[in-house]
């Protein structure tokens, strides 16, 4: 049965290794119907990005990683 | 704070010490992330801040350098998760997730979706990474998953080690890794959207 449940395994196991061909062709028709399963794609997506980007952006001062303004004043020493 | 060693100096030819501190600051949210252990955090960041001002090499831009102390310090936190004996100084780990967790969400008669649980859009992540408030979101998120759960997250999507190579550093078989992964997966996209992309849309 290709429930969105089995969908979501198989999209979280794309992430780490190719899907068999089989597996492919069932997800791909599934999220062709289910905006759902699409949704959680990009969602898996997007949350890799973010990850993957953690750490080196600049949490404090709310700039981009790279730009030279200055900080925001008021840090202190802990 | 413990003190630099003092024939560190020409730190601050290019680096004001608060910007030091926010640097500080950042490595210690990204450490205590990956160990959950406070003390062990600690000196990992304190070691590799030593480690790249001891170095002789002058950094032109502050992004460089910050990038520089950030691999140092992801490769001691590897090191420090691999070490079984640091693993012992982690917390021990709280109930991991188990296979149920996330059944309420699907249908029982069919597996699909529940109307209220389906997930949505959430737009351009890259515009998020700029909200203070977002990282905050992002470190509930990740705190409220167990710790052997977060670690083989963590060791995937901030580190990007091969699946292969997490359970051989961790001796867990691959089908456990990628559970634990799913799982995971699961537990932060339901966070991020309960709390944070919920939220602003």
């Amino acid at each position: 049965m290709n429930s969105c449940r089995e969908m979501t395994q198989l999209m979280s196991q794309q992430l780490d290794h190719r899907l068999s061909r089989y597996e492919r062709v069932k997800l791909r028709l599934h999220l062709m119907m289910c905006k759902g399963c699409r949704n959680f794609e990009q969602n898996l997506s997007d949350m890799r990005q973010i990850f993957t980007g953690i750490g080196t952006q600049d949490k404090n001062s709310g700039e981009a990683p790279g730009t030279s303004s200055s900080r925001k004043s008021g840090l202190t020493n802990d | 704070m413990k003190k630099f060693p003092s024939e560190i100096e020409h730190i601050t030819e290019f680096m004001a010490d608060q910007d030091l501190a926010a640097l500080r600051k950042d490595l210690m949210w990204f450490a205590c992330l990956q160990l959950r252990d406070n003390d062990l955090a600690e000196d990992a960041v304190q070691e590799a801040l030593a480690a790249a001002l001891a170095a002789k090499t002058s950094f032109e831009y502050r992004s460089s350098f910050r990038t520089w102390v950030f691999s140092i310090l992801k490769n001691k936190i590897i090191d420090l998760l691999r070490n079984p004996w640091n693993s012992r100084r982690i917390q021990p780990a709280q109930t991991e997730l188990g296979t149920d967790d996330f059944d309420s969400l699907f249908s029982v008669t069919n597996g699909h979706w529940n109307a209220n649980d389906r997930p949505s859009a959430w737009g351009d992540p890259e515009h998020q990474l700029e909200n203070k408030q977002f990282w905050q979101v992002l470190q509930g998120c990740m705190e409220r998953l167990p710790t052997a759960t977060a670690q083989v997250f963590m060791l995937r999507e901030v580190f990007g080690l091969e699946v292969k190579e997490i359970c051989k550093k961790l001796s867990i078989s691959s089908s456990n890794c990628s559970v634990m992964l799913y799982r995971s997966r699961m537990a932060l996209r339901l966070c991020l959207q309960s709390r944070w992309f919920q939220e602003i849309n």
